[in-house]
């Protein structure tokens, strides 16, 4: 299955995300990992990050870095992507 | 695609053999220079947006030794073989990967040629070399004395000979580092390497010491490492900054001295990093300006200097961003994305990026440092109110989290660049 | 006081002409520049070098905002008698710091 297509902007985001999580399909390799999470999971978490509702290491630091509905449409397509990769080598 | 434009550009200035578009499916053409953790990730991101481009990326070298950890490997806690990796799952992914060194890049012909003559053709250049050390910077530092007294700042053989002169050093021996001035490759990496060395000296040689000679004042992470120092390593390590007068101004490797303006230190193992410039093959090109760096477009990456060509990574000048592994895939993924748009004969994407750096003080103590970037007019700024250091008072736990996650962080990109 | 680094040799041959170096940490803020809140932050600079040799003055220096953070000043001077260099800088607002070496100079050979 194919993913729709994200917005150009979001999708360069979601990859920026994967400098440190892995990329479906590589769950073993990254930090914590978004699978089986769904987009209002992350959304929902992500915000809490921005917010300093939740703490962590570098993910408050980061998250502060988008707007609220930037931090949705990530949420989005990662969950998407997760959810419709099919898992590949990387 | 090959937009009419360039095809007439190239029909034009008579096309070399080795672009030879088929009638329909004419595919873009792009020529990448260095494999690194910027070329590697660019190649492959550039196949992975459209299969149908051709890509070949130019490495000197057949095998990658990666700087991002390789402070471990001199402090005895890594092999150099874990920080190496093989082009082969890029050939995989339908990369021509060629092992030769680019010696020449003609942006009028669009034209790169390689060190058995052979020429390529491009549509767009990705140049992609990281850094060289500037051998002219300090006297009596050159590539023979780099043997006796090793920099150690690009991965490989160097970071043996350092480690090795390390576990070779007498009883209370005096490690000598020296610094540079901003901007230069990985800007925590001196004090990761120095408290590492310190960890490795605590062991071992508990009466030896580390002098840090910087050419700066401040620097990347400083509270974070002087109060770590402290605490884990006590008086091991003395930094010495500028306004100490501290500025490396030679060195004489026969006699391993280490001078400054005030003073000459007899040092018993010196670890020489030499300011830095753009890959030579940056300055062949002719995308440098007078910082010895290369001038790009935020968003694009392009060369302000030379049409078609994009530069990323350690070469690029991408002012907030570090020069640093992290944003060097980070850039290489963005700029396929504008290569691939601008081969469609679309327009660029504004993209946000990110770095996290993370430094290890020891194999349980991780500190880091992360930023979020946006591209603007002219330069790539960092976003207010985001970004910074790990907290001056967290827990031992979160230290050694964060020093969990530098080695995470390392396999996950390395396993995205080249497994 | 202010911290200041001086290289300059302790004996010398009459007419000998003596390398000197010296460092001393100041910001040199030339007022020009606004903090993270867009505050102006205040000038704060050095205004003069002065290298005296036995009292007399054998070098000077006028310092200006553009001078970069911790100048470094080097000159020549040639030696003459023994006796005491001294080494003044002088601040905005009058501020003075000051290093004393006692230098040996032996008949020229
Ligand atoms: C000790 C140390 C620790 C570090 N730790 C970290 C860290 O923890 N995290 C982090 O994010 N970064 C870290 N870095 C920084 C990181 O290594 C660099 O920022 C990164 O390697 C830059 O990638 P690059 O692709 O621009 O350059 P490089 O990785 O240097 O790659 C350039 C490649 O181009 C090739 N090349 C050059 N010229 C030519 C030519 N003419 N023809 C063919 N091939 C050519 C070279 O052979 C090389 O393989 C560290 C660096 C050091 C030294």
């Amino acid at each position: 299955m194919q993913a729709t297509e994200p917005d150009p902007a979001t999708a360069v985001s979601v990859q920026a995300c994967y400098g440190c999580h892995a990329r479906p399909g590589t769950e073993a390799n990254g930090l914590v990992s978004f699978s089986a999470r769904s987009a209002l999971e992350i959304t929902n978490k992500l915000k809490a990050y921005r917010s300093g509702e939740l703490t962590s290491t570098v993910m408050n630091r980061i998250s502060r870095g988008y707007s609220p509905a930037e931090l949705e449409s990530i949420a989005a397509h990662m969950a998407e992507l997760t959810a419709n990769e099919a898992p590949c080598s990387r | 695609m090959i937009s009419r434009r360039n095809w007439i550009r190239y029909s034009g200035a008579g096309v070399a053999a080795s672009f030879i578009p088929t009638s329909h499916a004419s595919q873009g053409r792009v020529v990448v220079i260095g494999g690194g953790f910027a070329g590697a990730s660019v190649a492959r991101e550039l196949r992975r947006l459209n299969n149908a481009l051709s890509v070949s990326l130019i490495e000197a070298n057949a095998i990658y030794t990666a700087c991002p950890l390789s402070n471990m490997v001199v402090g005895g806690h890594r092999k150099i073989s874990q920080q190496q990796f093989s082009y082969a799952a890029l050939s995989a992914d339908g990369v021509n990967v060629i092992h030769q060194p680019a010696v020449d890049v003609d942006p009028e012909r669009h034209l790169v040629t390689l060190r058995d003559g052979n020429t390529l053709n491009y549509e767009k250049l990705i140049l992609a070399p990281g850094i060289d050390l500037d051998w002219q910077a300090l006297q009596g530092y050159d590539k023979t004395a780099a043997e006796l007294l090793p920099h150690a700042w690009k991965a490989g053989p160097q970071t043996t000979l350092l480690r090795d002169q390390l576990r070779s050093m007498r009883e209370g021996g005096l490690v000598v580092m020296s610094v540079p001035k901003s901007p230069y490759r990985c800007p925590p990496g001196p004090y990761e390497r120095a408290s590492l060395i310190a960890g490795y000296l605590k062991q071992n040689n508990p009466r030896a010491k580390v002098l840090i000679l910087d050419s700066k004042d401040s620097f990347s992470k400083k509270p974070l490492f002087l109060s770590a120092w402290q605490s884990l390593y006590g008086d091991i390590i003395e930094w010495q900054g500028e306004s100490d007068g501290a500025t490396v101004t030679a060195v004489n490797a026969e006699n391993r001295t280490v001078s400054t303006d005030f003073e000459t230190v007899q040092a018993d193992v010196a670890n020489i990093i030499p300011p830095q410039k753009a890959g030579k093959i940056a300055h062949l090109a002719g995308v440098t300006d007078r910082s010895g760096w290369c001038p790009i477009e935020p968003v694009t990456f392009s060369s302000t200097l030379q049409p078609d060509v994009h530069v990323i990574g350690d070469a690029a000048i991408a002012n907030a961003m570090p020069k640093s592994a992290f944003a060097a895939n980070a850039q290489a993924k963005l700029c396929a994305v504008q290569v691939t748009r601008l081969l469609n004969g679309e327009s660029p994407v504004h993209g946000k990026l990110i770095n996290t750096c993370y430094s290890l003080v020891a194999p349980d103590y991780g500190i880091s440092v992360a930023g979020v970037y946006q591209p603007g007019e002219k330069i790539w700024t960092e976003i207010d109110g985001a970004g910074g250091v790990s907290p001056a008072d967290a827990s031992r736990e979160t230290r050694a989290v964060e020093a969990a996650y530098a080695q995470r962080w390392f396999d996950n990109l390395t396993t995205q660049v080249f497994a | 006081m202010l911290k200041a680094r001086i290289s300059v040799p302790a004996r010398a041959r009459q007419g000998e002409i003596m390398a000197v170096k010296t460092l001393i940490s100041h910001p040199m803020e030339t007022g020009f520049r606004r903090n993270s809140l867009g505050q102006a932050i205040p000038r704060d600079i050095l205004t003069r070098f002065e290298c005296r040799y036995n009292e007399k003055p054998v070098f000077t220096a006028t310092l200006h905002p553009a001078v970069a953070a911790n100048p470094f000043i080097a000159f020549h001077v040639r030696a003459q008698d023994s006796g005491k260099l001294e080494f003044i800088w002088t601040d905005q607002d009058d501020q003075v710091t000051r290093v004393t070496r006692e230098l040996t100079v032996d008949p020229a050979a």
